[in-house]
């Protein structure tokens, strides 16, 4: 069953079959974490999470219908809203912690190349938290699950067109603050200073 | 420490170089396997259903007649009212004084 595709796959899912959604499963699971992990921050919220996008799919998954939206874009949205809730409830946006083995030992790096990687990731996804969401979401389609532009609108809902100008507006955000990140306190007040005509 | 650096290049140099660090930055991370295999279990692991419970014939036996006794009384009562309203509407009135 496993050779089969998507579609096949979710007929019988759909039909009540519990191993064709543990293959469905299978082929999605890393995705989603991956987009819940850079949403959340957190381990325990990421599992947590995945656990209930999946748990969601099965029971809903009767209602899913084919209509040019993909299984794949299908679970997205399902993370997406739970991902939202979960930052309602939580008003507190929680920073990743970059202490965390997970970013890190699993690709087997050298410790200084590590250490390094780990600055630039604070300093990048500090930055990245501060968007507004669906730029961060744009982001780690992007970036972590290496969609395409038109992959990502079928899972924001949005043309082609319309991602590929929220991204240039996201990059342009990023790269104003990351700049101000670079500057020292004082920089930083003489820009202030000069801004606001002082 | 100053990690991202945009001095003096256009604005393709610098998205170039910016789109290199989030490539670098946001790479796919792997779930604990255990949690995987975990919540893989829990998904495809029908869960208990508990049968419910054979209906005793006796029980629904009671069950019909308590149904068919309730509805003859209701019934009645209902037949008894209308008669009455009936009888009450019917009734000549009361000569005054």
């Amino acid at each position: 069953m496993a050779d089969l595709n998507d579609d096949e796959v979710l007929a019988r899912a759909a039909k009540g079959d519990r191993e064709a959604f543990g293959i469905l499963y299978e082929r999605y699971v890393g995705r989603i974490y991956n987009y819940i992990y850079y949403r959340t921050g957190n381990v325990s919220d990421a599992e947590d999470l995945t656990s209930r996008v999946f748990n969601r799919a099965i029971s809903h998954i009767g209602l899913y219908r084919n209509v040019g939206v993909p299984f794949s874009a299908w679970l997205y949205r399902i993370a997406h809203n739970l991902v939202a809730n979960w930052h309602r409830d939580n008003s507190r946006r929680q920073e990743v912690p970059l202490e965390d083995n997970h970013l890190t030992h699993q690709r087997g790096e050298h410790p200084e190349i590590t250490l390094e990687r780990s600055e630039e990731l604070e300093s990048l996804l500090t930055v990245i938290r501060k968007l507004p969401d669906d730029r961060q979401q744009l982001l780690i389609l992007k970036f972590v699950e290496n969609m395409s532009n038109a992959e990502i609108g079928m899972i924001m809902n949005r043309s082609e067109g319309a991602i590929k100008s929220l991204y240039h507006r996201t990059l342009l955000s990023l790269r104003e603050e990351l700049e101000r990140m670079d500057h020292t306190p004082e920089e930083k007040r003489a820009v202030d200073e000069i801004e606001t005509g002082g | 420490m100053a990690v991202f650096h945009f001095p003096t290049r256009d604005t393709t140099e610098q998205f170039s170089e910016l789109e290199g660090a989030l490539r670098f930055s946001l790479q796919p991370v792997h779930p604990d396997p255990e949690f995987v295999g975990r919540l893989r279990d829990r998904l495809t692991t029908p869960k208990d259903t508990t049968l419910a419970p054979e209906h005793d014939p006796v029980d629904v036996a009671i069950f019909i007649s308590g149904f068919v006794v309730g509805a003859v009384l209701l019934g009645f009562a209902i037949t008894r009212l209308v008669m009455l309203l009936v009888r009450l509407l019917a009734a000549p009135d009361k000569p005054e004084g």
